[in-house]
């Protein structure tokens, strides 16, 4: 049977060597345990023997030559004669292979496993944060509780820092979504009470209609020019009581608790008044009685009477339809919340100077933008149409306003 | 003054009961080490053992730490449980291959063939000015090897139950007492009891700062404790008892606390056992810390003769106040 | 320093009359019979095919680390054992193959250990250097360092009132220079221990001669006193003249209670390590010594006295040879001891 004989391991550095010496021929028989070579390594010359003898049948590597360690050298066989064909003349070099380890467990831990403690959140208000986090964000003035961390447990690290950007050099003192809640004021009640009852209940709808201000406009200026000053909503609330003459089924109510029309037999316009404490509507009674002259009079003491908190009862409890304006804040348009159980309110914008065109031609106008919000319960679509459009015809022709 | 419930003993009598007991339970329990007998103990933690036991349980010595020492090795391998004491662990280096290189190796090289359950135990550490070469602290040194149990015991009741369950151990384990301590007087009780191995204790509770230590300095840190009370400063001590297998979670539950740590050893500062726990608490505990860890350990220096020399360089109220005050800045 | 290098003229001890080496083959086939001797032949053949086998699985690079082969010194620790047999407690050095095959570990198992196998020796934690069984406490790395252990266990002896058992401690010439030497012999003859020291002085420690290192030989004969034990001197490459000799001492010990030193002369075949070349010594010196191989000396003296021909020692050589064969395939195709494994076992519970 003929096996080879390999390059040893003569040292345990070596890793190759050089056949310095072979003791025996080819042909020749090798005791067990005889000298069979020299090999040169990287330290010495050493003697090595053949543990199991045989035939020297074959030198694969001659003096002189080099091996690696566990390359086949020589082969022997037991029989003198038989054949080595077929054996490997020359065996490639069996690596010392690296031996595959058995694979390491999934999760190699450092320290001799010492009990990780949970980590809290921010129960407690503990802000978890490394050093550096912490002393970056003191020099930098950054509050950490509004930064959130992405560390471990929720740990606020530098890279943390980076994303959390702040403008004008100052950062906000208290945290996002700080809040205090305050009790509601008596009035506040009521409006609040109040409005929500009319937004929920009534099914308010609206119509919006532009006019144009430039014979208002006018007109107001002629007045002013005679030391007579009216306002814009003052002449408004004119038009108004005029047009509810023409149109009662705007001047009108809903009784929720009968499910009745109250048909308002006075024209008694409620006009919104902003004061500190909220919004209160002073009632013009009587409005269609009254000129310009008496209603803006009239108009400017409840203003101030309502400014100042002196408003009776009798002076707010009430009215037949309401006038909001918000023209003076530059609100072009907007949509009221109907007072109950008025059926109706009419909302002001501002007069915006405008083109417009007139008979082909565009030219430099005013207008002013009116939204009626009406109860569908009480008005239609079309009575509401056609008071706006008398509103509308009033408001062109101002002079009408003064008869 | 003692009841029938409770006697008020010394160190070193609670050591000399738990060796007794010990030896009374089971008969492989025998004591070795130089002076033991006849002389009734160079501090007389074995008095009477040799009258009571006779000269084949204690043993006299001659000057051979080493071959004392292996020969307890020896003797544990083939199933006896000696109590080897070493007049000082000063003179335990003589004997230090046959500790590392044999006690602590032989469970694990043998493939668990054979255990060594033997305690080496005597003073460790300074005592009234024996100089350089008489006051090392060991507890660093030998923790660091794996195969070791190192316990070391800052009270009578802790020392009588630790010993007792070193004893009965089956592992090398290293007892280290402190000579100033030997006179300590303690209420304990009659009845026998076991302290576990590997239990840290809480010596007094606090909530502003973790104070930990061992041995004599437990003491030393009581005391600074008072002092800073009078400061207004809560302070929580932590007497590990077993250095090594070490109570972490006792510690890290403290730190989670008080978030601020100080570590007060006799032992040097360069690879201390401060230094060990302190890498333990940040690696384990960083989001607890207010503060860096901080330690108070003896200075670099060969213990010197000198009484104000050696006070010096030894941790002391000073020292540790000084360093609670800083950890709390 | 500069010590010139001295041969010692030694002069063996016999239990018997008859002081002549064949003579006292005799005396020792007729006291132990046949059948003893021939399996202490065969048990040599084991330890000679193990070494030579293993030492090949090294070159091969299947063992790792240190390698001291017994090769060459078989006679002493197999003319003790079997002249004592297996029931007392043994502790060796690092040259401890031998020492383990003998005291009743399989060749698999050890050639396990030496690849660092699972299930080898110690789990593949101990290595060449290491190995154990029921009554060997171990091959120690450091030297002199096994010396107290042996005498711990002979105190345990002692302590226990065993009979007939002692404490045997094999250890080198060069172990005689270090401290622990000294303080085993005094502790041991002190306190009366039943311990045999066998100093198996193979003439270099390492490279060094002993007459470099030590500053009297004999040196068993020149120790002993001073620990006030008997010390003797043997041929340790004569089976018989071992053997005798330690029957003669075991019987001793056991009567006297006090440790004896006995040192062994003889001689390694390879360098102190298989990564010693061994230049320190001349192809002469090797030859000559190899030129008493013990094997072949009790080979020749049993075919003298009748008792074996050359067929049934080469068949017997065979048998071992194919063990060792076995061996290193049943090490080879052994499982590797997993890494989730490496922390356990390192306190007994």
């Amino acid at each position: 049977m003929p096996f080879s004989f390999t390059m040893p391991k003569l040292s345990p550095t070596m890793e190759e060597g050089v056949i310095a010496k072979w003791y025996k021929k080819e042909g020749e028989f090798v005791k067990d345990g005889e000298l069979l070579l020299e090999v040169a390594t990287d330290k010495a010359t050493l003697e090595h023997a053949a543990l199991d003898g045989g035939w020297l049948r074959k030198i694969l590597v001659k003096e002189g030559e080099s091996a690696k360690v566990n390359e086949a050298i020589a082969i022997l066989s037991s029989d003198q004669n038989e054949s080595i064909e077929g054996f490997a003349t020359k065996a490639p070099p069996q690596e010392i292979k690296e031996e595959k380890l058995p694979p390491l467990p999934a999760k190699i831990e450092e320290a001799p496993s010492p009990p990780i403690m949970p980590h809290e959140k921010k129960e407690g208000g503990r802000l978890i944060a490394s050093p550096l986090a912490k002393k970056i964000a003191k020099e930098k003035g950054i509050d950490l509780s509004s930064v959130q961390g992405s560390g471990p447990g929720g740990r606020i690290v530098m890279r943390d820092l980076e994303k959390a950007t702040f403008f004008g050099g100052t950062a906000p003192t208290i945290p996002s979504g700080t809040y205090e809640e305050l009790p509601l004021t008596p009035i506040r009640k009521v409006i609040a009470k109040r409005l929500q009852e009319s937004k929920s209940s009534i099914p308010h709808y609206y119509l919006t209609r532009k006019i144009h201000a430039m014979a208002l406009y006018a007109m107001r200026e002629q007045l002013k020019s005679v030391g007579v000053t009216i306002t814009f909503n003052d002449m408004i609330i004119r038009a108004c009581a005029i047009a509810l003459q023409k149109h009662p089924e705007i001047n009108a109510g809903f009784n929720s608790v009968n499910s009745t029309i109250i048909s308002f037999k006075t024209i008694d316009i409620s006009v919104a008044v902003s004061i500190e404490s909220g919004l209160i509507t002073p009632i013009v009674r009587h409005a269609d009685f009254k000129n310009l002259k008496e209603i803006s009079f009239e108009v400017k003491a409840l203003v101030t009477k309502a400014k100042e908190g002196k408003l009776k009862e009798e002076e707010y409890r009430g009215g037949s339809f309401c006038v909001s304006n918000l023209g003076m804040f530059g609100i072009d348009a907007f949509c009221a919340v109907i007072n109950p159980p008025q059926a109706a309110i009419l909302a002001v914008g501002a007069i915006l100077d405008e083109p417009i065109l007139q008979e082909g031609q565009v030219i430099a106008g005013k207008t002013l933008t009116l939204t009626l919000s009406a109860d569908h319960r009480i008005i239609d679509g079309a009575p509401a149409a056609q008071f706006l459009q008398t509103l509308q015809q009033l408001l062109e022709n101002p002079a009408s306003l003064l008869i | 003054m003692s009841n029938n419930k409770t006697q008020t003993i010394e160190m070193r009598e609670a050591l000399r009961q738990a060796l007794d007991e010990e030896m009374a339970r089971d008969k492989r329990v025998f004591i070795m080490g130089e002076e033991v007998g006849e002389y009734n103990g160079a501090y007389k933690v074995t008095k009477g053992l040799l009258d009571k036991w006779g000269p084949m349980r204690v043993l006299d010595t001659p000057i051979s730490e080493g071959g004392f020492a292996g020969l307890g090795i020896g003797a544990a391998m083939t199933g006896l449980r000696p109590v080897v004491e070493f007049m000082s662990w000063n003179f335990s280096f003589v004997a230090a291959d046959q500790l590392i290189q044999n006690a602590a190796k032989i469970y694990y090289m043998s493939g668990g063939r054979f255990s060594v359950p033997i305690v080496f135990r005597g003073p460790n550490g300074a005592a009234a000015q024996v100089s350089c070469q008489h006051s090392h602290c060991v507890e660093a040194l030998y923790s660091n090897l794996p195969g070791f149990i190192v316990i070391a015991p800052s009270n009578p009741y802790d020392a009588k139950g630790l010993l007792k369950s070193a004893i009965r151990d089956n592992n090398p384990v290293l007892f280290l007492e402190n000579e100033l301590d030997y006179g300590m007087k303690m209420e304990i009780p009659l009845e026998e009891y076991l302290v576990p191995i590997g239990k840290g204790n809480i010596v007094q509770e606090g909530k502003d700062l973790t104070l930990i230590s061992h041995g004599r300095m437990v003491n030393v840190c009581k005391e600074t404790a008072k002092v800073a009370a009078q400061k207004g400063i809560s302070i929580e001590i932590i007497d590990l008892r077993t250095i090594k297998p070490l109570d972490l979670p006792l510690i890290l539950q403290s730190v989670k606390k008080t978030h601020r740590c100080l570590i007060v050893e006799e032992g040097h500062f360069f690879a201390g056992i401060a230094s060990e726990i302190g890498f333990q608490i940040m690696q384990n505990g960083f989001d607890f810390l207010d503060a860096p860890i901080a330690r108070v350990c003896q200075r670099e220096t060969p213990l010197p003769y000198s009484k104000f020399l050696e006070a010096e360089t030894l941790p002391n109220v000073q020292r540790i106040l000084l360093a609670i005050e800083k950890t709390l800045l | 320093m500069e010590r010139k290098k001295q041969e010692y003229n030694y002069t063996f001890f016999s239990p018997f009359p008859e002081k002549n080496p064949r003579q006292i083959a005799e005396k020792v086939v007729e006291k132990a019979g046949k059948e003893k001797i021939l399996e202490a032949l065969r048990k040599m053949l084991l330890i000679r095919n193990f070494e030579l086998r293993a030492e090949s699985a090294y070159q091969h690079g299947k063992i790792g680390g240190f390698f001291h082969s017994y090769y060459g010194e078989e006679a002493i620790q197999t003319s003790l054992i079997t002249a004592i047999g297996e029931e007392h407690w043994f502790t060796g050095f690092y040259r401890c193959h031998a020492l383990a095959l003998l005291l009743g570990n399989t060749p698999n198992e050890l050639m396990a250990e030496l690849y660092g196998k699972e299930n080898g020796n110690a789990k593949g934690r101990g290595g060449s250097m290491h190995l154990y069984g029921k009554q060997l406490l171990g091959g120690f790395a450091i030297v002199g360092g096994q010396l107290p252990i042996a005498i711990g266990s002979a105190f345990t002896i002692k302590y226990l009132n065993e009979k007939d058992k002692i404490a045997v401690c094999f250890l080198g010439e060069g172990a005689v220079a270090q401290g622990m030497f000294h303080e085993a012999l005094n502790l041991a003859s002190l306190w009366e221990l039943p311990c045999l020291f066998v100093i198996e002085n193979n003439k270099w420690g390492m490279g060094t001669h002993v007459s470099r290192a030590i500053a009297k030989e004999p040196i068993a004969m020149s120790q002993a006193p001073s620990y006030d034990m008997k010390g003797y001197t043997l041929d340790g490459m004569d089976f018989f003249n071992c053997y005798a000799g330690f029957s003669h001492i075991y019987e001793e010990i056991l009567r006297s209670k006090k440790p004896i030193l006995v040192e062994c002369i003889c001689a390694r075949f390879r360098g102190h390590s298989i990564s010693d070349p061994a230049f320190y010594r001349t192809k002469e010196e090797l030859g000559a010594s190899m030129e008493r191989d013990p094997i072949n000396l009790l080979f020749t003296t049993l075919q003298e006295l009748g008792l074996i021909n050359a067929e049934r020692f080469n068949e017997m050589n065979n048998i071992e040879k194919q063990k060792m064969i076995e061996a290193m395939h049943f090490a080879d195709t052994s499982p590797w001891p997993s890494p989730a494994t490496l922390e356990e076992g390192v306190f007994a519970p």
